[in-house]
């Protein structure tokens, strides 16, 4: 067996070197909270029970997304040479594997989208963009990515900005964990976020309010 | 008669102002015979991969960009004479 493959940098790879090499110069923090999923989880249950759909944490984590980065505009933008752009609307990029490396094609608009609607666009658009079907618009005008890697198992990372944006969120796998709570201990289901965010644009304690207000928007559930 | 060959503008739509693309790979050279409706290169824009087409036959007179550089909208690409 020859383990020795040379993958020269062409094509997708060149791009994603690129714009991955651009996106680092930006001077980056990590902050992480952990989420109760308990409630989250009973949602996506009772939601594929209703739709018949194939919902996942993941599609509720977008629905949380948006109402939480209208409520803090700041986290919601991009940055140039001339400033700052808050976005008005939530423009979300999700990360997705393909056989010839990472894309990111944005789901617009999602303040406006139900559950529903996220879990049809979503698989359409992963769909497409493994086959390469995806115009290049489709890749264009996200103001915020989010990056999940629950699927392999990974509990925590900290993605790499997807440039002009200030922030993009890593999200874990759900598993349990031994908890306090009320004195006793119980397994309970979390899930760790991630946000890293440019510094530039985006201080610290903003940022953790944003996190915060997300931990609370998931750990209620009311999609 | 000389064609200028440009990216198809319908490959731009929609694509944010001043967005560049990648020649990523010539499947041609200067001096080549081509026809019309040849893929001439492979190109990137964004993260979508596209191919340029020869919009008429003739011989590859000369070639604008090398591979890995970037180009904008209506950028010469390459000229058949």
């Amino acid at each position: 067996m020859n383990d020795e493959t040379f993958t020269p940098l062409k094509g997708l790879r060149r791009m994603i070197a690129r714009n991955l090499s651009q996106a680092w110069q930006a001077p980056r923090v990590a902050q992480g909270i952990t989420v109760n999923m308990t409630n989250c989880q009973v949602r996506v249950d009772a939601l594929r029970e209703e739709t018949g759909l194939k919902v996942t944490v993941t599609h509720l984590l977008l629905k949380a997304l948006a109402g939480t980065l209208q409520d803090h505009p700041q986290v919601n933008a991009t940055i140039s040479t001339e400033g700052i752009q808050r976005h008005e609307d939530v423009n979300i990029a999700v990360a997705i594997a393909t056989d010839s490396g990472l894309l990111v094609p944005v789901i617009s608009e999602v303040q406006k989208k139900s559950v529903v609607d996220i879990v049809a666009e979503l698989k359409d658009l992963a769909t497409q963009a493994r086959a390469n079907k995806l115009p290049a618009s489709a890749y264009q005008k996200g103001s915020f990515t989010l990056s999940s890697l629950g699927a392999t198992g990974v509990e925590w990372f900290t993605p790499v900005l997807n440039s002009p944006q200030v922030a993009i969120l890593g999200a874990g796998a759900v598993r349990d964990r031994a908890v306090v709570a009320d004195g006793r201990i119980e397994a309970v289901p979390v899930m760790e976020l991630t946000l890293v965010f440019d510094h530039r644009a985006l201080d610290g304690y903003p940022a953790g309010l944003f996190l915060k207000d997300l931990k609370h928007r998931i750990e209620t559930a009311e999609f | 008669m000389t064609t200028v060959v440009t990216l198809d503008d319908t490959i731009w739509e929609d694509v944010e102002a001043g967005m560049e693309a990648m020649l990523d790979e010539w499947h041609v050279s200067q001096g080549d015979a081509v026809t019309e409706g040849q893929c001439l290169a492979t190109v990137m824009l964004v993260k979508s991969s596209h191919e340029l087409i020869a919009p008429s036959s003739g011989v590859v007179s000369k070639l604008y960009l090398a591979e890995e550089a970037y180009f904008t909208q209506g950028q010469p690409l390459l000229e058949i004479a």
